[in-house]
C-alpha cells in the first residue's frame, strides 16, 4: 500500500513537469545517470571551462538545485557547468530543465552528458523534480536488482554458520600473483530459497580475504551474519566443487557488495524474483 | 658608505656569535630547485574525493608534449553502476588535470599502463578489467574524446601489463610486457612481451624466458612461473630491451623468491622471426643475460614496508640516443636488516656485461628509470624512513651523469606513512611513472595529500580545495574532507 501511494505521488509530480519529457515509460529500461540538477541554460554552443572540447551540443547551464550527484563531486547551486545534450534544438538561452546526466569530465568544473531531461516551467514546484528523481532512482534500483537476480544461480535467505580458509585442492590455482584472492569459505544455513536451492539446507560460498585492489570491495562473510544472498556458481577460483560434510557440492560466490543484502530485503527480492519486469 | 654599513653589520653579527650565543641550528630544508613543478592531480571538481589513488603511470604525447595522459587506481566518480574507468589528461604541460572516463573497465581497473606512439599520438593501453581480471589491449586515436577506448585484443589469466610504443615508418609498434599464466602449467615461461608491428591490429606473444622458472607444485599448484614485472624499453634506433624477474625458486611457507634479473634485447624492433633473442648470456649461452643472479625477493601481499606490500619492483631504461647504454633497477632483500632494498646497475655494451651496484637505497620501492636526451639518468623511488607515527614516505628523483658517482637528489615529497589507513593494496603502487622529454624529467607518484608545504620541499600546487594554513582539505561547500592518497605529477629540469 505504501508503495502504491508513493508511486501515485511520483506520477502526480511527473504530471507537473511539462511535456517533452524523454523518459521512458516504467516498463522500459530506466535511464542510468549519476547527476541530476535543476538548471537554466545560460549559453548554447559554449562550455563552462576550457578543458571541454567545443561542440554545438554543449550548453552552459547555471545550477539552480543539485538533486543528486556523485559524493566526491563539487557542485552546488549557483555554479555553472557544461551539459552536452543529445539535441540542442530543444534548448535556448533561458530554458529551464531538470537534467539527468552522467558526468564526463571533472576539471575546473564539471561537464556531463545528458541522459534525458524534463523541461520545467518557471515557478514549477521543486518538490516535483525531487519526487520524479525518487521515482527514477527506484526504477533504476529495481531494474538493477532484477538483473542481478536473473544473473544469480541461486538466491537464498540464511545465516552464516561458519567461516574458514579454503584448503585449495591440487591444481586448483594458477600461480602466484599480487591479485591472488586468498579464498575463504562460508557455510550458509538456508532459511528460505528465493531462486533455486530447493531442498538445500546449506550452501558453500567462497569469498576473498585479500586486500588487493582486485578484491577489496568484495563482501567479507562473518559467522552469525544474516542476509539475503544472490549467489553465482563459482567459475572464478578454478575449482567449482567444495566439500561439505564429506561430500562434494557446488561452490558459489558473491563478489560484489550488491549481491549481499540484509535479511530485511528478502521480501522485496522475492517480489522482484517472482514478478514480471515492470510490475514489482 | 654602503661598504662601511655592511662591515658594521658583519662585525656585529660576528661579535654576537662569539659572545655566548649558541650557534644557530639549521632546521630549514634546502630551497626548492628552480623550475620544479609538483601538482596534486585531483581536479577541483572532485574536491570531495577520498579514494586511494595508487599505482600511477604517465604517457606524454609525441608531437605536443603539453598533452599527457596519466592513470592510477582512481574510481569513476559515478559509482558502482559506472561502466568505465578514468584516465587523467592534461593539455597544458601538467599544470591542470581533468578526469576522462574512457577506459572499458567498470568503475576502475586492477592494473593499467599506457603509452603514446611516436607518430600521430594514438594512445595504447594495457589493463586488467575490474570485472574478470582479463587483460585488455586498448587504443584510442583521441585520448581526450569521450569515446571509450577500443579493445584490440584480450585474454584471461594475465598480470601487470606494461605498455611501451613507438612508430617506425607508417607503422605503430606496441610492446606490452606481462606475466601470462597461460604458460603456467606447460612451459612455465610466463614472462611475455606482446608485440604488435601493425598498430595493435594483431599481437604475437613472445616468451622471453629461456630457463626453468620457479616450480610452484609444492604450493599446491603444479606449474612454474616468473615474477609479474616485465618491463620493455625502446631506443630511438628501435633497439628494444625488456627486463624481467626470472624466478628460480619460491618458498611457499615464507614467500621468499630466489630470482635472476634477466635482460633480453632485439635489434630490429621485435618484429622479426626470432624476436628478443639478440642477447645471450656469456655464462650459459642461453637467451637473456642475467644482470644479477640469485637475489632474494620477499613476495608479500600484505603490509610489509610500512603499509605497502613488496615483491615486484623492477625498472629498465635505455639511453634513447645510445642503445648500448642501458640501466636496470630492482628491489630485493639484502639481509642486512633491510626489508626491501633498491639496486641500480648499468651495461655499456648492449646488455652483455653489467656493472656491480651503482646505487642502493634501503627500505625503498617503486623504482622507475628514464634517460634524458643528454644522457642524464633519472631514478624515481619512494623510501620509507622512520617508524610508527614518525614514519614518512620520501619520494626522490635522483639524477646522475656519471653512473651515480655524483648525483643530484631532488626530494619531491616527505609524507606521513601511517595515515591514511590503507583501503587496499598496493598502498602507493607496485610501480610509478617516469619519463624524459626534452630538458625535463616528468613523473607521477602517489602520496598522502595533507596540504602541508613542509611535505613538499619543491613546492606544490593543489587543484582541489585545500587550506595550507590549517592543513585541511575542503569539499568546496563548507565541509572538510578526509586525508587520502592522491596522485601527484611533477616536472624536474634535467641536470646539465
Amino acid at each position: 500500500m505504501r508503495r502504491r501511494i508513493s508511486l501515485s505521488r511520483s506520477l502526480l509530480a511527473t504530471a507537473v513537469l511539462v511535456a517533452s519529457s524523454q523518459i521512458a515509460p516504467a516498463q522500459e529500461a530506466a535511464p542510468k545517470f549519476d547527476l541530476a540538477i535543476v538548471g537554466t541554460v545560460m549559453q548554447t554552443g559554449a562550455s563552462s571551462f576550457a578543458a571541454v572540447p567545443a561542440s554545438a551540443n554543449n550548453l552552459v547551464v547555471r545550477v539552480e538545485k543539485v538533486l543528486d550527484k556523485p559524493k566526491a563531486a563539487m557542485l552546488k547551486a549557483g555554479d555553472s557547468m557544461t551539459m552536452v545534450v543529445r539535441d540542442p534544438s530543444h534548448f535556448a538561452k533561458g530554458t529551464r530543465a531538470v537534467f539527468y546526466a552522467t558526468a564526463w569530465i571533472y576539471g575546473q568544473g564539471i561537464a556531463a552528458r545528458e541522459v534525458t531531461h524534463d523541461l520545467v516551467p518557471a515557478g514549477a514546484a521543486e518538490a516535483a523534480s525531487e519526487n520524479r528523481l525518487q521515482q527514477l532512482r527506484s526504477q533504476q534500483r529495481d531494474q538493477d536488482l532484477r538483473a542481478r537476480v536473473t544473473a544469480a544461480d541461486i538466491v537464498v535467505v540464511g545465516k552464516v554458520s561458519q567461516v574458514h580458509p579454503w584448503s585449495k585442492p591440487e591444481g586448483g590455482i594458477r600461480g602466484v600473483s599480487e591479485h591472488n584472492p586468498d579464498w575463504q569459505e562460508a557455510v550458509i544455513q538456508v532459511q528460505s530459497a528465493i531462486k533455486g536451492a530447493q531442498g538445500q539446507n546449506q550452501v558453500v560460498v567462497r569469498f576473498p580475504k585479500s586486500m588487493d585492489i582486485a578484491w577489496y570491495l568484495a563482501p567479507r562473510f562473518q559467522q552469525g551474519q544474516s542476509g539475503t544472498f544472490l549467489l553465482k556458481k563459482d567459475v572464478v577460483s578454478g575449482a567449482p566443487k567444495a566439500m561439505l560434510a564429506g561430500a562434494a557440492v557446488q561452490a558459489y560466490t558473491a563478489l560484489t557488495s550488491v549481491d549481499v543484502l540484509s535479511a530485511e530485503d528478502a521480501e522485496h527480492v522475492r517480489a522482484i524474483a517472482a514478478g514480471p519486469p515492470g510490475h514489482e | 658608505m654602503r661598504t662601511r654599513t655592511m662591515l658594521v653589520v658583519v662585525l656585529a653579527i660576528t661579535a654576537i656569535m662569539f659572545l655566548g650565543c649558541p650557534p644557530p641550528v639549521q632546521t630549514n630544508p634546502p630551497p626548492p630547485t628552480p623550475g620544479v613543478r609538483v601538482v596534486d592531480m585531483i581536479p577541483a571538481a572532485l574536491s570531495g574525493e577520498t579514494q586511494q589513488d595508487s599505482e600511477p603511470f604517465l604517457a606524454i604525447h609525441p608531437t605536443n608534449p603539453q598533452a599527457m595522459a596519466a592513470s592510477a587506481f582512481t574510481l569513476n566518480p559515478g559509482g558502482p553502476s559506472s561502466t568505465t574507468a578514468p584516465i587523467f589528461i592534461s593539455q597544458d604541460g601538467g599544470q591542470t588535470w581533468t578526469l576522462n572516463n574512457v577506459v572499458p573497465s567498470p568503475v576502475q581497473t586492477i592494473d593499467i599502463t599506457h603509452a603514446f606512439d611516436a607518430g600521430s599520438g594514438n594512445l595504447f593501453g594495457g589493463i586488467l578489467r575490474s570485472t574478470d581480471g582479463n587483460l585488455l589491449e586498448l587504443i584510442t586515436t583521441n585520448f581526450s574524446s569521450p569515446t571509450v577506448m577500443t579493445t584490440q585484443a584480450s585474454r584471461p589469466d594475465d598480470d601487470q601489463p606494461f605498455v611501451r610504443a613507438t612508430t617506425v615508418g607508417p607503422n605503430n609498434r606496441i610492446y606490452i610486457g606481462s606475466n601470462d599464466f597461460s604458460q603456467f602449467a606447460t612451459t612455465g615461461h610466463t614472462a611475455t612481451v606482446d608485440v604488435s608491428g601493425n598498430g595493435g591490429g594483431s599481437y604475437s606473444q613472445v616468451r622471453v624466458e629461456s630457463r626453468n622458472s620457479a616450480n610452484m607444485t609444492a604450493c599446491g599448484s603444479p606449474g612454474s612461473q616468473d615474477g609479474p614485472s616485465i618491463r620493455p624499453s625502446i631506443a630511438k634506433d628501435n633497439t628494444i630491451y625488456a627486463a624481467f624477474f626470472g624466478w628460480r625458486t619460491f618458498d611457499c611457507s615464507t614467500g621468499m623468491v630466489n630470482s635472476d634479473v634477466v635482460v633480453v634485447r632485439d635489434d630490429s624492433g621485435g618484429v622479426g622471426a626470432t624476436p628478443f633473442t639478440d642477447l645471450k648470456d656469456p655464462n650459459d649461452t642461453k637467451v637473456g643475460v642475467r644482470a644479477v643472479q640469485g637475489v632474494n625477493i620477499p613476495w608479500s601481499n600484505q603490509q610489509t614496508l610500512a603499509q605497502e606490500r613488496v615483491g615486484s619492483t623492477l625498472s629498465l631504461a635505455v639511453d634513447p640516443n645510445n642503445s648500448s647504454m642501458v640501466y636496470v633497477a630492482w628491489a630485493d632483500r639484502v639481509g642486512n636488516g633491510d626489508i626491501y632494498t633498491i639496486h641500480v646497475r648499468r651495461s655499456t655494451d648492449r646488455g652483455v656485461h653489467w656493472s656491480s651496484d651503482l646505487f642502493t637505497q634501503q627500505n625503498a620501492t617503486n623504482s622507475a628509470l628514464a634517460v634524458a636526451d643528454n644522457g642524464t639518468v633519472g631514478l624515481l623511488y619512494q623510501a620509507h624512513v622512520g617508524t610508527g607515527t614518525a614514519g614518512v614516505w620520501e619520494t626522490h628523483l635522483i639524477q646522475t651523469k656519471d653512473a651515480f658517482s655524483t648525483r643530484q637528489d631532488g626530494l619531491l615529497a616527505t609524507t606521513p606513512s601511517d595515515k591514511p589507513p590503507a583501503q587496499y593494496l598496493p598502498y602507493l603502487g607496485d610501480y610509478v611513472g617516469l619519463m624524459a622529454v626534452g630538458n625535463e624529467f616528468r613523473g607521477v607518484f602517489s602520496a598522502n595529500n595533507t596540504p602541508d608545504n613542509s611535505h613538499f620541499p619543491q613546492g606544490v600546487t593543489y587543484q582541489r580545495v585545500a587550506d595550507f594554513n590549517s592543513h585541511t582539505l575542503g569539499d568546496g561547500q563548507g565541509g572538510t574532507v578526509d586525508v587520502s592518497i592522491d596522485v601527484f605529477y611533477f616536472s624536474f629540469p634535467v641536470m646539465t
